[in-house]
């Protein structure tokens, strides 16, 4: 069908029931048959785009108004945009460790929206999932925003931060993801601020000869620092060591 | 905060910022959270030389020998370990000097000798390669 099907009426015209038609078809369906088309009502219900929750000190988030690409939801079939940075309130997070999920609320009179939180992923009559949070009992930590698709290579959604490490051991931490992750990298710096050369750590030394020292299942990231002394942490044509910092980065299938 | 990780034998395996309850309790390994900067933490002891830390050295063998600085804040004394030998070396004002060999090929491994203190990861252990 083509599109528009609705016509202009000129003056004097008599409106014909297939002006109207035509023109609710062209509204709801973009002039397509409803065989073959949902309404546009329905295919918007979950539109969201710019979307990026960050965290706010302490134990708040966060998305930061960008008035290139203001945060935009429909939520139950209201448009909302943002206008500017908008809040979760603070002391929201509490007992034991749990997966926390976030939501867009819209409300009357008001063409933006507000964020609330929930250890239930349900959402309400006036809400819409947006993403979800871990809260390890004191501090809410692996951020996922649903919809945020910006470009380039997103942040991480697990970060170790710097952590020392030494040849002859393994090192486990809690990515808690509960799937294995997509992608994960694991840098060494020879300084506890990272300040110096950060190396993507591929292999580390067995005898002279690289082996991988990276695994993850659904819950950890898992680093086996070989029994070399001098490359037992990274070995690498940049450097060797033995001892030294450890970060771990890593990223979420949704 | 930092979260501090102990081996079985009470060690100091790790450390890092914040509070961070994952170990390997398979193995025993335990966490405590001490209210310190996790930089502040990582300069109680640092061992270091020709300008160097947390990086393996590899010099030729030489008669020079080869000076390891070591950085204790707060401390007189400090014991360490090479390579399973134990070394007293002074510290004036927090710093003192180990003098290591350098003529014959050979690896040497500096670490504090009281780990349950001092932590001989990060920037608390050396190694030192003489090539030959």
């Amino acid at each position: 069908m083509s599109y528009p099907l609705s016509s202009t009426v000129t003056a004097g015209q008599p409106t014909a029931a297939d002006h109207y038609n035509n023109l609710r078809t062209d509204a709801l369906y973009l002039g397509q048959s409803s065989a073959n088309a949902v309404p546009l009502g329905t295919f918007l219900q979950r539109y969201a785009q710019g979307l990026k929750i960050e965290y706010l000190a302490v134990n708040r988030l966060r998305i930061t108004y960008n008035s290139i690409n203001p945060a935009t939801v429909m939520i139950k079939g209201v448009m909302c945009q943002a206008a500017a940075n908008i809040d979760l309130a603070s002391g929201m997070f509490s007992g034991a460790a749990a997966t926390w999920y976030m939501f867009a609320n819209q409300s009357a009179g008001s063409t933006t929206f507000t964020l609330s939180v929930n250890t239930s992923a349900t959402e309400t009559a006036n809400q819409v999932l947006i993403g979800q949070v871990y809260w390890d009992g004191s501090n809410v930590t692996n951020v996922v925003s649903y919809y945020d698709y910006a470009a380039g290579l997103p942040v991480a959604d697990y970060d170790s931060g710097w952590f020392a490490c030494a040849y002859s051991n393994t090192y486990t931490k809690l990515h808690g993801f509960g799937t294995l992750p997509r992608n994960v990298v694991l840098f060494h710096s020879t300084d506890s601020a990272g300040n110096s050369e950060c190396i993507k750590v591929e292999v580390v030394s067995n005898d002279s000869t690289g082996v991988s020292c990276l695994g993850a299942d659904i819950n950890y990231v898992y680093v086996t620092a070989s029994l070399s002394p001098g490359a037992g942490c990274v070995f690498s044509t940049r450097r060797n060591s033995g001892s030294g910092y450890y970060r771990i980065l890593a990223w979420r299938y949704l | 905060m930092i979260t501090i990780i102990r081996s079985a034998n009470q060690t100091i395996k790790s450390f890092c910022a914040g509070a961070d309850p994952t170990c390997d309790a398979a193995v025993d390994e335990s966490v405590e959270y001490l209210n310190a900067e996790f930089t502040e933490y990582a300069n109680r002891f640092i061992l270091s030389a020709l300008g160097k830390t947390g990086v393996t050295l590899t010099v030729p063998p030489s008669a020079d020998g080869i000076t390891v600085k070591i950085s204790c804040p707060g401390h007189t004394s400090i014991d360490l370990s090479v390579n399973g030998i134990a070394q007293t070396v002074a510290l004036i004002n927090g710093t003192g000097e180990l003098a290591l060999s350098t003529e014959t090929a050979g690896v040497y491994v500096i670490v504090p000798a009281d780990r349950t203190v001092f932590c001989a990861a990060g920037n608390g252990l050396l190694c030192v390669e003489v090539t030959s």
